[in-house]
């Protein structure tokens, strides 16, 4: 390690303190709800190695994402005021809708990094309004594909890409501002990087970049070790591609070897003709977050909690999908359960701590308006979280790869012509365990316009199940206009429709019959079970 | 002015401190704080009366800071309290923002709602962004006051209350009739749209309600019969209001004991230094777990409607402290990679750093501080235990063998240097965060710790002037003696800038203003301050200006766009939004000047101290001894009854008439 321990952990906490400060800066300025209340975004610091050396945690599945932007600008050799725009999946990018900025750290006319920003962004072309459709078969149905272009050029922002995107996107308006708090996140890196080295010297900082790095792999290294050797498999599956539906088997092997984990998903079904597809950095992402989630999450994220993690695919299957495959999709469904699957594989070498499966899905929501009002209204819906080793499973909360807040219903009735009928917790949903799985949600809406509504959803056919003896959970069910549809959806509806969408809960650990009586009273006397 | 004389207690975890300002100057008192904390008030304003050779009954005025409604909140105390919501959302409280607490954590905690699910309750009625649609059925209310017989208390948060209060008021003056608890209404607590946030603040007040009802009642009447007025209690937002009117809005005293403290030290800090010269203040406040770092300007303490007290949000306005966790008794340790940790691990009290020699053998800051010579061997730090250097120095000599450095100094050195980085990313966080530079801020340190770190801190901040006020101790109760009476009033009212018209937000304002004038108790004319919060149409989070009397719609455009490009470096030609207009009514009152003395400016001893990281011999002065108008150059220490004061090299403090030392860096006048 090139720095002492004292300003290891000094330098630490201030750079990951700039990466926090970026993303204050963007949920602050941004107009999307997915960025300003759902904070689906991310923020981070890279070294001129194209190493993230910080990183502000909103949400998991970007992680495994930006390193690959970054090299597509690196290749790019920019000059200093330069800023790069991209989203292409294929390169750099994870679905679409999730826009990136980077951004070179330039002192002294030297690039000593990157800063980077990604969010997503509320609408960005395509055939339906939210760019999420559910029936797409090739990303040119998804909307925009921004390869890597120079947005800004000296400090300037070239109007005519500008201009380009914004002819592309249902809100102009609202991605200009997104773009525009991105930049700014983007320059406030720039400075108080700059300031940093003031302070501490080109050199210092540097050292800096790689002792943090070298810190985090340490540790990773570490608590990798203490993790049984061998090889572990595990196999579930995606209900269908949005076009059938379809069975597709995800299937992963987790070889840990002292310290290192090698993670291969040969035997996983091939790329679909839907838009369940996930590029292979999405499922980076998964595997990282169930890498953080079992080592210790306490471990600065950087380049160096990943050195000792290996992923791979076979090219061409579900997580490793070509041109021109749609893939809106993965972002949010598959990564779901490649979490699932990976942690399940872990389970089998730590069977005391991985709690029973949680609900698995984000339950997309996407409603637009086809009328005068054109609106574009996004959400995902909370669940139950599973049973655990020594408590029950959280109710009502996001899992795995998201952790969104929701729109509150004052702010939705206020900005869309929409009536939320009904926001409650949904009884009995959760596994009954020795640890009962936690409850899912019921969440009505009755739109008040003529619409099209999108359902993107898992878990409706196959349960979150439960670990251990405990039992599984709930699945989750769609309705519109009182009537049941699939787990994914695209559907023109009338004014005065309702759609509702009671979420999954989490399997329970344990045997049920452990389960404490004062605990199964609790949950009888509270409401959140009725049958038992 | 407030009468004189003029009482104000402020009780903490382990003291009750009492400052009592008489024609003849300033008494101060402390004493143990009791589990029935009305028990410590008295006892301490009995113990600075005999001081002040003054009876109880001559005092005139008594203001006070507590911390019954916090505890209660912390330590799940409060009252049994039932809550009624709208059909089909009487989760909303536990859902919350659907979040869950850690990302990684796949073991971590929810905080559970105050309210189980059992005692929320659905009534049928509906209000939209237009108003009522659905009034309340009466006959379902007197029902619902059958099942509510066993409640303590009762919240009632409808749906777009904020907008129209119809059914609310409905469904509330039927329970109040029918119930003896008291009920707590959303529109009355917080008129504001977000319907969590909302609701979590009024079940909050409900919930520490019966606590601070009884308290002030007995309180009240104790003072009474020994002939001292009813308290006037300090807010949340670091004004006093009476105490009939606090019992009513009880939660707006769950961050009473800070504001208090955050207070004095900008009253301190403003009679010690041309105030003009500086942006503001941070104050900072370093005690034994804990650290709290806040900013004043213009004599105000910065306020936040995003605050969360023990995993609640509460969005009536606060002083907005940020918290760390490293304080003096934070243990310092490796990491598996390598890094030298402190905190968030406390020794706390008992058995305390190693230093206090009561089985306790983790190095903590307080015994870097001990090893550095910042702290003298022998020392009390407010009274209990006497430090011991050999232990301090044990503890972290095994540190220093753990981290691969060489010495017990050079990880005392370490464990000072990282406490200070853990507190300087705080202080960052509340001024750049907020588009401020901290080099145009004084920094002002109070605490068992503060004074030990704020050179320190202020040098790598940039901050050229440290503020240290006299009794750190009873600073909050100072602070209580010169605090302003103040009352909010506010309301959501979401409308574009550009569309609004003048004549309709003078109507607002008048009303808010008619609201918030109607609670003060004195007949002096009050200071009114308007302001409002907006954005751009389409983002989610306001930034907060002053409005002008009569309004300006062009002015309040022009410090918006200021506002953001100070917060978040650019503005933009885009439409702007109002979403809630804030009245502020004050009756400012004078902090009475105190008198100090002292005679002698001569070191009391020498001690060997690391600064510039070598040991050498400095001196050590006794604080209450300095003359007003001595001059300390660093490098050396100051130490007083509670902590000490670091001047490093490159400082020099300056005894101010009143005794607050006021510590500059570089060449001084």
């Amino acid at each position: 390690m090139s720095l002492d321990a004292v300003s290891l952990e000094v330098l630490r906490h201030q750079l990951s303190g700039i990466a926090e400060e970026m993303g204050h800066v963007l949920i602050h300025g941004a107009y999307s709800p997915n960025i300003k209340e759902r904070q689906d975004c991310s923020t981070a610091l890279f070294d001129a190695d194209g190493r993230m050396v910080a990183q502000a945690e909103h949400i998991p599945v970007h992680l495994g994402a930006m390193p690959e932007a970054v090299k597509t600008i690196m290749d790019r050799e920019p000059n200093p005021g330069d800023a790069y725009v991209l989203n292409d999946p294929f390169d750099g990018g994870t679905h679409l809708p999730d826009v990136t900025i980077v951004a070179p750290l330039v002192i002294n006319d030297e690039i000593l990094g990157y800063g980077i920003t990604r969010a997503h962004h509320g609408d960005i072309g395509g055939m339906t309004p939210g760019s999420m459709p559910a029936g797409a078969t090739e990303i040119y149905q998804e909307g925009l594909r921004l390869p890597v272009v120079k947005l800004v050029e000296d400090g300037d922002i070239d109007e005519n890409v500008l201009s380009l995107v914004l002819a592309n996107v249902r809100n102009p308006d609202e991605r200009r501002a997104d773009l525009r708090a991105q930049l700014a996140a983007n320059d406030r890196a720039n400075k108080r990087v700059a300031e940093l080295v003031d302070t501490h010297g080109r050199e210092r900082i540097l050292d800096a970049f790689d002792a943090v790095i070298d810190y985090s792999r340490e540790r990773t290294e570490n608590e990798l070790e203490t993790i049984p050797d061998g090889t572990y498999e595990a196999h579930d599956v995606l209900e269908g591609d949005g076009v059938t539906d379809e069975s597709i088997p995800i299937q992963v092997t987790v070889t840990i070897d002292g310290q290192t984990v090698e993670v291969d998903f040969a035997g996983t079904a091939g790329q679909v003709n839907g838009n369940m597809n996930a590029p292979l950095p999405v499922a980076k992402s998964a595997v990282y977050f169930v890498v953080r989630a079992v080592t210790d999450p306490d471990i600065p994220p950087t380049d160096g909690c990943y050195q000792p993690v290996a992923v791979s695919a076979p090219e061409g299957s579900l997580l490793n999908p070509t041109h021109p495959s749609a893939v809106v999709g993965g972002n949010v469904e598959t990564s779901q359960r490649v979490t699932d699957v990976v942690l399940s594989a872990f389970a089998e070498a730590l069977p005391d701590e991985i709690p029973a499966q949680s609900q698995g899905t984000m339950n997309n929501l996407i409603i637009g308006g086809r009328n005068e009002t054109d609106f574009t209204y996004y959400e995902t819906i909370a669940g139950g979280f599973g049973g655990r080793p020594s408590r029950d499973g959280m109710d009502g909360v996001q899992v795995g790869m998201t952790n969104t807040l929701n729109t509150p219903i004052e702010a939705l009735e206020a900005e869309y012509p929409m009536r939320v009928e009904q926001y409650t917790l949904r009884p009995d949903s959760g596994g009954d365990g020795q640890y009962r799985g936690g409850l899912g949600i019921v969440r009505s809406v009755t739109v008040e316009d003529d619409a099209t509504v999108s359902l993107l959803t898992e878990r409706r056919r196959v349960v979150p199940a439960g670990v251990r003896g405990g039992d599984d959970a709930a699945t989750g069910e769609n309705y519109i206009g009182g009537e049941q549809v699939p787990a994914k959806t695209t559907k023109a509806i009338e004014s005065g429709t309702t759609v509702t969408v009671k979420t999954p809960g989490g399997g329970g650990y344990g045997d049920p019959d452990k389960r404490q009586s004062d605990a199964r009273q609790r949950d009888r006397l509270g409401g959140k079970t009725e049958g038992k | 002015m407030v009468a004189s004389p003029h009482v104000s207690v402020d009780v903490g975890g382990t003291f009750t401190d009492v400052a009592l300002m008489t024609e003849s100057g300033l008494v101060t008192a402390k004493v143990p704080s009791t589990e029935e904390q009305s028990e410590g008030v008295l006892s301490g304003i009995r113990k600075a009366c005999e001081r002040a050779n003054l009876r109880p009954e001559d005092i005139n005025a008594f203001t006070h800071a507590m911390t019954v409604s916090v505890n209660a909140l912390l330590e799940r105390k409060g009252a049994e309290t039932a809550l009624v919501t709208t059909d089909g959302f009487r989760d909303v409280l536990e859902i919350g923002r659907q979040t869950r607490p850690s990302l990684y954590d796949l073991d971590a905690e929810q905080t559970s709602p105050l309210v189980s699910r059992r005692n929320r309750f659905e009534i049928d009625e509906r209000t939209t962004t237009d108003g009522v649609e659905n009034p309340v059925n009466k006959e379902d209310v007197y029902a619902l006051a059958e099942e509510l017989e066993d409640a303590e208390s009762v919240a009632i948060s409808l749906l777009h209350s904020y907008t129209d209060g119809e059914n609310e008021s409905t469904v509330a003056e039927i329970l109040r009739e029918r119930l003896d608890a008291p009920v707590s209404v959303s529109h009355e607590v917080l008129s504001a749209f977000r319907e969590y946030e909302r609701t979590s603040t009024t079940v909050a007040d409900a919930y520490v309600r019966p606590a601070i009802d009884s308290y002030l009642g007995e309180l009240t009447s104790q003072a009474e019969r020994v002939g001292i007025p009813a308290p006037q209690v300090m807010q949340s937002n670091g004004g006093i209001a009476d105490a009939d009117t606090v019992r009513k809005h009880a939660v707006t005293t769950v961050m009473s004991g800070p504001a208090a403290g955050v207070v004095g030290a900008a009253a301190s800090a403003e009679r010690s230094v041309d105030s003009t010269a500086f942006e503001g203040f941070v104050t900072f406040d370093m005690g034994g777990t804990s650290s709290d770092v806040s900013l004043v300007q213009d004599g105000e303490i910065a306020r936040t409607t995003n605050g969360n007290v023990g995993g609640h949000p509460i969005a009536t306005p606060m002083v907005d402290v940020t918290t760390v966790g490293s304080g003096g008794g934070s243990v310092a340790w490796v990491d598996a990679g390598g890094a030298l940790r402190v905190g968030p691990e406390s020794a706390g009290a008992d058995p305390g750093p190693a230093c206090y020699n009561r089985g306790g053998t983790q190095p903590t800051v307080t015994d870097a501080n001990l090893v550095l010579g910042y702290i003298g061997e022998g020392a009390t730090l407010g009274g209990e235990v006497s430090l011991n250097a050999d232990a301090a120095h044990k503890a972290l000599a095994s540190l220093a063998e753990e981290a691969g450095l060489n010495s017990a100094r050079e990880a005392a050195s370490g464990v000072y240097r990282v406490a200070n980085a853990k507190m300087t990313r705080a202080i960052r966080s509340v001024t750049v965060e907020r588009g401020y530079d901290p080099r145009e801020f004084g920094l002002v340190a109070f605490g068992g710790a503060g004074p030990m770190h704020a050179t320190a801190l202020a040098e790598r901040l940039e901050i050229d002037c440290v503020i240290v006020p006299l009794a750190g101790g009873v600073l909050s109760a100072y602070g209580l003696l010169g605090a302003d009476e103040q009352h909010d009033a506010m309301r959501t009212y979401r409308t574009r800038l550009t569309e609004t018209r003048p004549d309709e937000l003078e109507a607002m304002y008048d009303e808010l203003t008619a609201d918030a004038c109607s609670e003060l108790t004195r007949s002096e004319e009050p200071t009114v301050e308007r302001t409002a919060d907006l954005r751009y149409a389409g983002q989610s989070f306001e930034l907060e200006v002053s409005v002008d009397d009569p309004i300006s719609i062009e002015t309040v455009q022009e410090r918006f766009g200021a506002a953001h490009e100070r917060a978040y470096g650019y503005q933009m030609n885009e439409p702007v939004e109002i979403v809630t207009l804030r009245v502020a009514a004050s009756i400012e009152n004078e902090v009475p000047p105190t008198s100090y003395t002292g005679g002698d400016d001569t070191p009391a001893r020498e001690r060997s101290g690391v600064f510039d990281e070598s040991r050498q011999s400095v001196p050590v002065y006794v604080r209450n001894r300095l003359a007003p108008s001595s001059r300390i150059e660093g490098p050396a220490v100051v130490e007083d009854d509670e902590s000490t004061i670091v001047v490093r090299p490159d400082w020099t403090g300056i005894v101010q008439p009143d005794g607050t030392m006021v510590l500059e860096r570089g060449e001084i006048a």
